[in-house]
């Protein structure tokens, strides 16, 4: 069972680097100048008040008393009380994430709707029109900034034209016709430059597999282009590309709190920016461990895939 | 930084040859740079750009900060190329000014993380053991975080501001830099002249800074390259959230916040600071590829 103990080594391989996020993401706060509880009060706050905070967030014991309590706590679900309002952070993140994520695989489908005929078309056609026409798309794709597009996008699509709404959420589960309309705008912006990125991957893998002996022998067998293609191609071309998908996880979660700004979305993203902006830093501090986990594990159910997907990973 | 120049010089029977095919292997690279049309347009776009940000006061027609609060959201026009925006001041001045914040940004972060990450991935590479572990777990950790939510957590914990920003997004690149370096001397590692250079007793220092480095800057070049666009991007992104660059100051991003509130009656005001992000970043997009291909054209 290769496969099994590559799967066992790679979930326990994850353990080191989530206890190392945990402790890059505790010391977050203590990279706060000066004192965190002025930091956070503000200079007016009375000493009570400071002394108050301090305790509350532990940080009048020893830094790895401080870290022991608050991973004990992570791991039981407690990320804290926001500093704003007081309501559970890991509560709050909760109901933000399911948005996010909605809008994540929205974008994501998005990006692969644009990214595998573009890619396909530039493997296929190299060298000609289409290919230079993907290409430069493609360029374009990684060099426009999503909030740009996503500005550019309300402009003609809302304001000028008013085809779809400007901002604003619909769960899907309320109306999903509305939830479609108010997602379109949003998933377009974050997923362009995904799709950039995945077309690109694809392009240069397709053409690597496609100069290789078994393609050859398969056309030699008398195989049409599109079975050689879609068959036996693509198979091996799309390794490379799921791997490259799950590094645009991270990227499309860092996209998505400017989307999700602009288009005034109650998701995770949303959530960080107000929290930097009201400098809550204990949900600054939930939200980046949980950004990071989520990147985690996604990596590694990428990871899984690929070993179930490619023989070479299970030998090895 | 170590000029590509010594990279072969070191080891005396190749005294005589190997200057000459480094000079060839440098003239080909300029070759085949030259020959790039995408990319001798990239050079030409960042070089715009930082032609912009040098003469900046010399060229811009207005103050960038000055206000003129009766010709406020001025459509663009006659003695307002770009229009004006909602202080009244000069969209073109704002734009080039902006560029040399946009120059800033990409070279500070992209420097930070040399500094931090080549060193670092030279070490670890060329020395292995406990310390490349460590070393690569924590790089392993800080790939893990987004970098836009990375970078935005830094810069609200140092406080918002321009130099808190570029340590913020620097911080956020370390870890690629570690990892390109730390590969390619890997790779060089074990080749004939690393192994020659030991055997003629040549201490592991000389051997990381003379041999090692200058045979691992090629993709380091590229590395750099795309990260400034990146940086670009990144800083455009932080200022618009309101966590970089401050009013009154003139920066790309920053602009795109206030043009998002005249989204409705000023449309134009999100199309010029928009366009010259795109442009800087497609501009180093450009330079990073041609520098790729011209490097290993097997790659293009």
């Amino acid at each position: 069972m290769p496969a099994l103990s590559f799967i066992v080594r790679r979930v326990l391989g994850t353990i080191p680097v989530l206890l190392l996020v945990s402790v890059l993401v505790f010391f977050l706060i203590q990279l706060i100048p000066g004192d965190a509880a002025t930091a956070i009060l503000g200079e007016e706050a009375t000493p009570q008040a400071k002394a108050e905070l301090r305790h509350q967030l532990g940080l009048d014991k020893p830094l790895p008393v401080q870290y022991a309590n608050w991973l004990g706590k992570v791991v039981h679900g407690d990320l804290g009380k926001s500093l704003t309002d007081g309501t559970p952070v890991a509560e709050t993140i909760g109901q933000r994430l399911p948005v996010t994520i909605e809008l994540a695989i929205a974008s994501f489908l998005v990006a692969l709707l644009i990214a595998f005929p573009a890619g396909i078309i530039g493997a296929t056609m190299r060298g000609r029109i289409p290919d230079y026409i993907g290409t430069a798309v493609a360029l374009v794709g990684m060099s426009v900034p999503s909030f740009w597009l996503a500005i550019m996008l309300i402009t003609f699509f809302a304001v000028q034209h008013n085809w779809l709404p400007a901002s604003g959420y619909v769960p899907l589960t309320q109306d999903p016709l509305a939830n479609l309309k108010f997602m379109l705008l949003p998933a377009v912006a974050t997923g362009f430059r995904e799709s950039a990125i995945l077309m690109r991957m694809l392009r240069s893998s397709l053409l690597e597999v496609l100069s290789q002996d078994f393609i050859r022998t398969a056309r030699a067998k008398g195989l049409t282009e599109r079975v050689v293609l879609l068959r036996h191609a693509m198979r091996s071309a799309l390794i490379p590309v799921i791997t490259t998908s799950g590094l645009t996880i991270a990227g499309l979660l860092g996209g998505l709190v400017l989307t999700e700004t602009i288009f005034s979305i109650p998701g995770f993203g949303r959530l960080i920016v107000t929290s930097v902006l009201d400098r809550d830093f204990i949900t600054v501090q939930g939200a980046v461990l949980v950004a990071a986990v989520l990147v985690i594990l996604v990596n590694l159910c990428v990871d899984i895939s690929y070993a179930v997907l490619d023989p070479r990973i299970k030998a090895a | 930084m170590v000029s590509p120049d010594t990279s072969l010089t070191t080891l005396p029977r190749d005294e005589a040859t190997v200057p000459r095919q480094h000079e060839s292997s440098l003239a080909a690279f300029w070759y085949r740079f030259r020959q790039n049309k995408p990319a001798i347009l990239g050079a030409v776009i960042v070089a715009a750009m930082v032609v912009c940000a040098a003469t900046a006061p010399f060229i811009a027609p207005y103050d960038p900060n000055y206000q003129d609060l009766n010709h406020i959201v001025q459509p663009p026009g006659h003695g307002h190329l770009l229009g004006t925006d909602d202080l009244g001041r000069d969209m073109l001045s704002r734009i080039i000014f902006g560029a040399r914040i946009a120059v800033g940004a990409s070279i500070i972060p992209v420097l930070l993380a040399m500094v931090v990450g080549v060193p670092l991935g030279l070490v670890t590479g060329y020395f292995r053991g406990l310390w490349d572990d460590v070393v690569m777990r924590i790089v392993d950790a800080l790939q893990a975080f987004p970098f836009l939510i990375l970078a935005l957590a830094l810069a609200s914990i140092l406080g918002p501001g321009f130099l808190n920003a570029m340590i913020a997004i620097g911080i956020g690149f370390i870890p690629a830099f570690i990892r390109i370096v730390r590969g390619q001397v890997l790779t060089v590692s074990t080749r004939d002249y690393i192994l020659a250079a030991r055997s003629f007793g040549t201490g592991n220092i000389r051997i990381v800074l003379l041999h090692v480095l200058p045979n691992s800057l090629a993709p380091l070049l590229v590395q750099t390259s795309v990260a400034m666009a990146a940086a670009i991007l990144a800083e455009a992104g932080l200022s618009f959230l309101g966590v970089g660059v401050q009013p009154p100051t003139a920066s790309w991003g920053q602009m795109l916040t206030v043009a998002q509130e005249y989204i409705n009656s000023a449309p134009w005001l999100a199309v010029w600071p928009g366009a010259a992000i795109f442009l800087a970043v497609l501009g180093f997009n450009l330079l990073g590829d041609g520098i790729r291909d011209a490097l290993d054209p097997r790659m293009g």
